[in-house]
This record gives C-alpha cells, sequence and structure tokens, in this order.
C-alpha cells in the first residue's frame, strides 16, 4: 500500500512537471524575460516593464495582434508560438507582478492571427 | 581579364562604346543580353555631379550605411560629421577577439578571451559573389578576401528525431545528396524505359531524358539501377601499391527518406547562398576599418544622439559623450540617420506621427552566435572537414541548428567554431540563460555529434546576442508584407531633411550589401535635392 502512494505521489509530480513546461509562468520566462526580466520589470531603456503596462492591460484584440505583429525589437511571435501558447502567456503576465486584468482567450489569439492573414514574414537566412 | 572574361574590356566599357555606336536601345538589349535588367542591386556608388561645398551633412551611426554615406558625400566637397554611440565602426559588421569587451542589455558583462589570432564574426560572415557593393569597398580599400566554404559535401549531417536507419547517425551529405538522386532517377528512368511515361514527350526527348538521368545520378546505364558511386566515400581509400580502394556501399532508400536530411540541400543553393562565397581575412571587422582608413577622421565616438530636432533651415542632434557624460549638439543642414528602427522609433524626434508610425510596420529579428574555441582542430585532423556546415535536426528558430567550422587559418592547432547561430524564439531563450549556460547548452548539442570531441576540446566561448544590443534591439528587420506595402515606401522618402538609410530599407535585409546600397540610394537623393536648390 505504501508503494502504491509513493507510486501515485510520483506521477502526479510527474503530471505537474509537465503540466507546467507549458505553462504562462514557464513560457514567459523562457520567450519573454531575456528582456521583459523575469518580474516583468523591463530594462531602464528601452525595454518596457510589463507591470502596470497600459498595453498589457489595455484592449485584448490590440495586445494579442501586437505579440503576433511584433514591434520594434520584438519579434513577431506569429512565427513562433502557438496560440495557445500566447494566450498562456499573457494570461500569467495580466495576472502578475500587481497586475490584475482578465485571461487572454486562445480563441482571442487565433482571431488575431486571422485578421493578420498574409501580413506573414518570409524568413530570411543572412 | 575583365569581370566578364574579355581582356580589357569591363561590361560598363562596353557598354559605354556600345551606347556610342548604336544608342539607347542597343545598350538596352545588351543589358537584357546579360541580363541586368532584372537586377535590382547596385554595382557601384551612384556617378553624381555637381559639388557639395558648403553644406553639411550629419551622419548618425558609423555602420556600414553611415560609413558609406560619409566617405561618398565627403568625395562631392560636403562637410561631413559622423556621429557613433560606440567606441568603434562597423555597427553589426563586428568580430570578437581577444580584449573584445561587451554587455547586453540586463546581460553580465563579456570579455572575450580568445587566444591571439583567433576570433569569431558575430554579425555578417558571408559575401556572397553577386554582392557587388560588398565587394566594391573591400577592394576599393584592399580589404584581402579568402574563401568561406558554405558547403562541404563532407561534412557531417546528424538526425536525432528521424525514422529509419539514419536517426543518430553522422553521415556525410555527398553521402545523402547521391543516394537521395541516384534511387530517385532510377525510380524515374525505370518508369520511362518502361514506357510507363510515354505520351509525355516525344521518342528523341525519352532518350535523352535517360541519358541525363543516367549521368545525374550516376546509374548502371544497362539496367537503370543505382548501386552508389565513388563521390560518396570510401571504406578502405585508394593508395599505392595492391590498394584500390573500396567504396562505401549507398544506404538504403527508405532510409534515406525517412531521415529527412535531403531538407539541408536543394537542386540548385539559394542565390544568397552560393559559392563564391568570400570573407575578409582576419574578420568581418577589417571592412569597417578599411573604412576607417579612408574616412576615420569624420567620425567621433562615444557619441549618443539623445535628441533630434529639425527645421527648414537644418537638422540638429543633441548628444552625450558616454565616457565623459559630456554634452552638446551639432548641426547640419541635412542628416543621414543610420540608427536601427527599434532605437529610432523609441528615440526623442520631431518626427511626423506618420513617420514614426511607419517604423511599427517591421520587427527585427532576435539572433544569437556563439564561438567555442577547441584546443585542436579535430574536424580537420580526424574528419577531413575544412569549413562548410554541420547541420542538424535541432531546433535553432529558423529550422536547423549548425554548427560551422572556420574557413581560415587551415591545420593551425586552434580554432573557434560557431557553436551556436540561432534565431527567433529559440534566440531569445538562449539568452535568458546565464553565459555559463549557454555554453553548456550548445556543447550538448556539438557532443552528440562529436561524442568524446567537443566537451574534451573546449577552451573557452563568446557568445552574443543582437536583440539585447542597446544600440540594435535585434539582428536585422523583418518587413511583413503589409510593412513593405504601408510602411516601408515612406521611410523610403526624406523626412524633412533626414534621410535614413540601412540595411532596413532594402531588400537585402540583414546583409551588407542592404546597408551600403540603401547609402547610396539616399544620398543620390540628398545630393540632387542639394544640386537642384
Amino acid at each position: 500500500m505504501k508503494i502504491f502512494v509513493f507510486a501515485a505521489c510520483l506521477s502526479l509530480t510527474a503530471l505537474s512537471a509537465s503540466a507546467a513546461e507549458s505553462s504562462g509562468q514557464t513560457l514567459y520566462l523562457q520567450k519573454c524575460a531575456a528582456c521583459h526580466q523575469s518580474e516583468g520589470q523591463g530594462l531602464p531603456h528601452p525595454i518596457p516593464a510589463l507591470a502596470g503596462s497600459p498595453i498589457l492591460l489595455g484592449d485584448d484584440d490590440a495586445l494579442a495582434g501586437l505579440l503576433l505583429h511584433g514591434k520594434d525589437g520584438m519579434p513577431a511571435f506569429h512565427l513562433y508560438l502557438s496560440d495557445d501558447k500566447i494566450a498562456a502567456i499573457l494570461t500569467y503576465a495580466r495576472d502578475s507582478w500587481g497586475n490584475a486584468a482578465p485571461p487572454i482567450s486562445e480563441a482571442t489569439v487565433a482571431a488575431a492571427r486571422k485578421e493578420l492573414g498574409s501580413d506573414g514574414i518570409k524568413l530570411p537566412t543572412n | 581579364m575583365s569581370e566578364w572574361g574579355i581582356p580589357g574590356l569591363t561590361r560598363r566599357h562596353f557598354l559605354e562604346q556600345l551606347g556610342r555606336v548604336g544608342g539607347t536601345s542597343a545598350v538596352l538589349a545588351a543589358m537584357n543580353a546579360f541580363g541586368i535588367n532584372s537586377a535590382s542591386a547596385l554595382e557601384r556608388p551612384p556617378e553624381l555631379r555637381g559639388s557639395g561645398k558648403g553644406k553639411k551633412v550629419l551622419v548618425i551611426g558609423a555602420g556600414h550605411s553611415g560609413n558609406t554615406s560619409a566617405y561618398e558625400l565627403s568625395k562631392l566637397g560636403y562637410e561631413v560629421t559622423v556621429l557613433e554611440a560606440r567606441s568603434f565602426a562597423g555597427g553589426r559588421a563586428q568580430t570578437a577577439r581577444r580584449g573584445f569587451v561587451a554587455q547586453e542589455m540586463g546581460g553580465e558583462v563579456e570579455r572575450c578571451e580568445f587566444d591571439e589570432g583567433l576570433y569569431i564574426n558575430i554579425g555578417p560572415w558571408r559575401i556572397p559573389y553577386h554582392h557587388r557593393s560588398t565587394l566594391h569597398y573591400t577592394k576599393e580599400f584592399n580589404v584581402p578576401l579568402e574563401i568561406m566554404v558554405n558547403d562541404n559535401d563532407a561534412a557531417f549531417l546528424y538526425a536525432k528525431n528521424a525514422k529509419g536507419g539514419l536517426n543518430n547517425k553522422r553521415v556525410r551529405q555527398g553521402e545523402v545528396k547521391a543516394d537521395a538522386r541516384g534511387y530517385t532517377n532510377e525510380l524515374v528512368a525505370k518508369a520511362v524505359s518502361s514506357g510507363k511515361l510515354d505520351g509525355m514527350f516525344g521518342a528523341e526527348d525519352k532518350q535523352i531524358l535517360l541519358d541525363y538521368l543516367v549521368h545525374e545520378g550516376y546509374l548502371s546505364a544497362k539496367d537503370f539501377s543505382y548501386h552508389g558511386t565513388d563521390g560518396r566515400g570510401f571504406k578502405i581509400h585508394p593508395g599505392p601499391g595492391l590498394t584500390p580502394g573500396v567504396e562505401l556501399e549507398p544506404f538504403a532508400f527508405s532510409d534515406v527518406l525517412n531521415s529527412r536530411l535531403w531538407q539541408h540541400f536543394n537542386s540548385v543553393t539559394e542565390f544568397d547562398m552560393q559559392w563564391t562565397m568570400f570573407q575578409p581575412v582576419g574578420g568581418m571587422d577589417q571592412i569597417a576599418r578599411g573604412f576607417e582608413r579612408h574616412m576615420g577622421h569624420l567620425i567621433t565616438y562615444n557619441t549618443e544622439i539623445e535628441q533630434l530636432r529639425q527645421n527648414d533651415k537644418g537638422v540638429t542632434a543633441n548628444w552625450v559623450n558616454t565616457k565623459t557624460g559630456q554634452r552638446g549638439s551639432t548641426t547640419a543642414d541635412y542628416a543621414i540617420c543610420t540608427i536601427p528602427l527599434p532605437v529610432l522609433h523609441r528615440l526623442d524626434t520631431d518626427f511626423s506621427d506618420d513617420f514614426r508610425t511607419a517604423m511599427e510596420g517591421v520587427a527585427y529579428a532576435p539572433v544569437l552566435k556563439a564561438g567555442l574555441q577547441m584546443k585542436r582542430r579535430f574536424w580537420e585532423e580526424d574528419f577531413g572537414l575544412y569549413g562548410g556546415h554541420i547541420k542538424t535536426d535541432f531546433n535553432n528558430g529558423y529550422g536547423f541548428y549548425q554548427i560551422s567550422m572556420p574557413s581560415t587559418a587551415w591545420q593551425s592547432q586552434k580554432g573557434v567554431l560557431l557553436g551556436a547561430y540561432i534565431y527567433g524564439d529559440v534566440a531569445i531563450q538562449s539568452s535568458a540563460l546565464s553565459l555559463h549556460d549557454r555554453m553548456e547548452s550548445y556543447l550538448d548539442i556539438g557532443e552528440a555529434v562529436f561524442p568524446g570531441l567537443y566537451r574534451a576540446n573546449f577552451e573557452k566561448g563568446f557568445s552574443w546576442c543582437w536583440h539585447r544590443a542597446k544600440y540594435n534591439q535585434g539582428g536585422w528587420a523583418e518587413w511583413s508584407q503589409r510593412g513593405r506595402e504601408r510602411d516601408y515606401p515612406k521611410l523610403l522618402q526624406a523626412e524633412g531633411r533626414v534621410y535614413l538609410a540601412g540595411e532596413h530599407l532594402s531588400y537585402l535585409t540583414g546583409w551588407q550589401a542592404g546597408a551600403i546600397e540603401s547609402a547610396w540610394m539616399q544620398i543620390e537623393k540628398l545630393h540632387h535635392r542639394v544640386v537642384q536648390a
């Protein structure tokens, strides 16, 4: 019985570890924190802070479109991340570091991607 | 010999002569024959008449576009000042070698500690033969070139996510190429010879097609079968005396298909990547040194622009010296501004809303490069790999992770591998790691391809990512289709007295040629405006 419980715990741990890998927080740390930093504080100039960011906390559609299209040094994430991952990242960022805005749904990102249409980027090699 | 193989006759000279005799239409016909009507690339600086004497031009940025502008305009008599934020010229065309110190935004201070004479090009590293603009200046400035081996059939391909017998196996590109084509040609030749494709071409073409398939795929002329070819290598190499050599046997067709290693080559290499590929001897920064020798006296370093203002009389840049903190301003009649768009977009300027908004049509590419100093050139000594790229199916952001071997200092003791050249979200993710952890991850990949050798020979590394470079914020401009249509044309126009230049204002983004040619385009506009005024 003890062995059974131990095994059950192990599999639970494994499950939550794999869930964490695709969680908004993990994705944020992998794909965003190099510039926006782990606590969303940004860098003095020119990487904007995400804590309290009016754009992050503003219009859902515009926000999803911004991530997909990219701006300035922020790349066009439509090339790299699926709708559910972008939604998970935005939802995490909107609910962290003192932010309190509602989640962004996968459907919102999908609609923004549709809006982007053929406005894709051909990846160059150099 | 001239560039076109006719002794003593350059193409330009030929066209000029022809124009005198046959007029414009003869010239146009000849240009079509040369195939240059369709070529968009500029080959040499615009031939500008008239003088710029008495006019001041402020050039912002001492990368290739800024230096090209300054060099050419000063030849016309303009009084040119170049302000550069960094302490050296060249912009992204940089080479990391011993003593090179850099710091990414939010990152650790990184010192390149390669042994004397070793280096890695952390920005551009290739000059294709058709980038005539770049080659114009390497020639003009006597920057010695050497061949950059951009493709090597002996180099390894390595798949770790494939099905079939080639997975996790180190194979050579030539083996996979020969087999993929040989077996495919065999199939087609057998279909043709057995009449399955009759009706698709005439009897005469049918025989020629068979000849072609046999020739191209090294097939048996008797039964159109493929059994390998010596070009894919030997088990026992031919040698002296009684050693005729034993050829390697071909892989199974199914293994070749399932390995997907055919993804690494095409019928013809994409235009930008073709032979002949060059690199400057001693590092890509030798081009910047060439510019400096000819116009370096015009450059003021460590001068970061804080504000750009203009009125109907001129342009004023307010700047701060990053070493002394001293502030000052420089005024000129016109400005060529080469600041990368992510930086310029956030700069304090009095650009119109329309012009500023146009900069939002572009996003820049996250790019990371790492050089790994190895104490022994095991790729040369143990495997006979002299330059070229080892290609894997590890994700590098845009496709395949490659390890590139140096095309210089052959057979010397040590060498620097380009151990990472990664893009996009993969580059972002890698740049979030500490310098130590980054290097560990690159070593893991190399170790999979060279077990027992890669880590054992590693001495020190240097990595650099352009998206965290303060004065760049990205490797190069990535224009979307909408951005090209809606925004790009606006940025090509002068904004008052300010002209933008840089690789971002070309269809050669990320290439030195794009920077140089955009400068040629803009100085021509500027000069016409001045002489017409």
